[in-house]
């Protein structure tokens, strides 16, 4: 009985670590300066899919966003968005994350 | 039926990629916004005004750094330069970006009939002459949705020293904020003043230009006010 239950628990626990590979870990919404044309949009967000972290990237010039979530599993810091961001030419005024 | 529809109209001759393929065979190039781009991007320019034609493709492996190739043609010369392009300070502020840039190229120039030639050779009767060429400029521009501007200044150096210069004012006005995927269009005022070393004085043009910006593609289509029909393109591509 004992046995079981312990099977049953480190299934769901196997399960649950691989669904959350799945699961999209975080909305990262950053608030970018410099961004002025749809070529700059353009340009961060070719970026941003190449590191292969993170999906759903849009740019927002009116509010000055670039929004995007990243995957479960590829660690995506603020240190690493900001290098980004900044070696594209533009500057990063202020990153808010939740968690989803 | 809603989502074939969809995979449709993607397809069909209007969806942006369309429009792309469209522009870029009216003109075997493309264009962009910004003189130094993206991390492995790049720029492809022309520009045309009267009878002058100038192509321009430019690589970036960095940010700061522009490395490119431009042809020039005009009437009784041609010129092919490599040129260097540095981004040397950037402002980023949050409706507004603003560039200073330095370029530096060296090349060469074909000049028919030139007089230098006379003196050299006289194997080449028709005098056409080829000679080293060397150039400097130096530009700033800024902007934000609404309002364009740019000033750029350029020396070029052949044989006997200063052989060119020129200056280039330009300001911009958009009728709207376009978002990222919308048309965007720009009405432009372009002043250019220009001497070569065989002109006592200044000339400028001083050119009205629509400006058509679409994804990676800009073109530009303007008559100056001595009646020079001037077009220029940009298409910008990168990984
Ligand atoms: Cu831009």
């Amino acid at each position: 009985m004992l046995k079981t239950n312990k099977f049953v628990i480190s299934a769901f626990v196997f399960l649950g670590g691989i669904m959350s590979l799945h699961a999209h870990a975080d909305v990262v919404k950053v608030s970018v300066n410099g961004m002025v044309c749809g070529f700059c949009a353009q340009g961060i967000t070719k970026k941003l899919n190449n590191t292969q972290a993170v999906e759903k990237v849009n740019v927002d010039l009116e509010k000055k966003i670039v929004s995007f979530e990243t995957l479960a599993g590829k660690p995506f810091d603020d240190e690493a968005i900001k290098k980004l961001i900044t070696e594209a030419g533009y500057a990063v005024v202020k990153i808010e994350r939740t968690k989803q | 039926m809603t989502d074939s529809r969809e995979k449709k109209y993607l397809q069909s001759p209007h969806s942006p990629l369309s429009v792309a393929i469209f522009l870029g065979l009216l003109n075997p190039i493309s264009a962009l916004a910004h003189p130094v781009v993206f991390a492995n991007g790049t720029a492809v320019m022309g520009h045309h005004q009267g009878e002058m034609a100038e192509l321009e493709i430019v690589h970036s492996p960095t940010p700061k750094l522009g490395l490119g190739l431009s042809f020039d043609r005009m009437p009784q010369e041609l010129s092919v330069l490599g040129k260097a392009s540095a981004l040397l300070w950037r402002g980023n502020y949050p409706d507004y970006q603003s560039n200073i840039y330095l370029s530096l190229a060296a090349g060469r120039r074909w000049a028919a009939g030139r007089p230098e030639s006379e003196g050299h050779s006289s194997s080449n009767t028709k005098g056409n002459a080829s000679s080293p060429l060397y150039q400097w400029s130096a530009g700033w521009d800024g902007e934000d949705r609404l309002i364009y501007s740019m000033l750029k200044y350029a020396q070029n150096y052949s044989n006997d020293g200063l052989s060119k210069q020129q200056g280039t004012l330009r300001l911009g006005f958009a009728p709207y904020k376009a978002q990222n995927d919308e048309l965007t269009v720009w009405g432009i005022m372009e002043w250019l003043p220009e001497k070569s070393e065989n002109q006592m004085q200044w000339t400028h043009n001083v050119t009205p230009l629509v400006r058509l910006f679409y994804k990676n593609a800009l073109l530009e289509i303007g008559s100056s006010f001595s009646g020079k029909v001037t077009f220029n393109y940009m298409f910008h591509f990168f990984n």
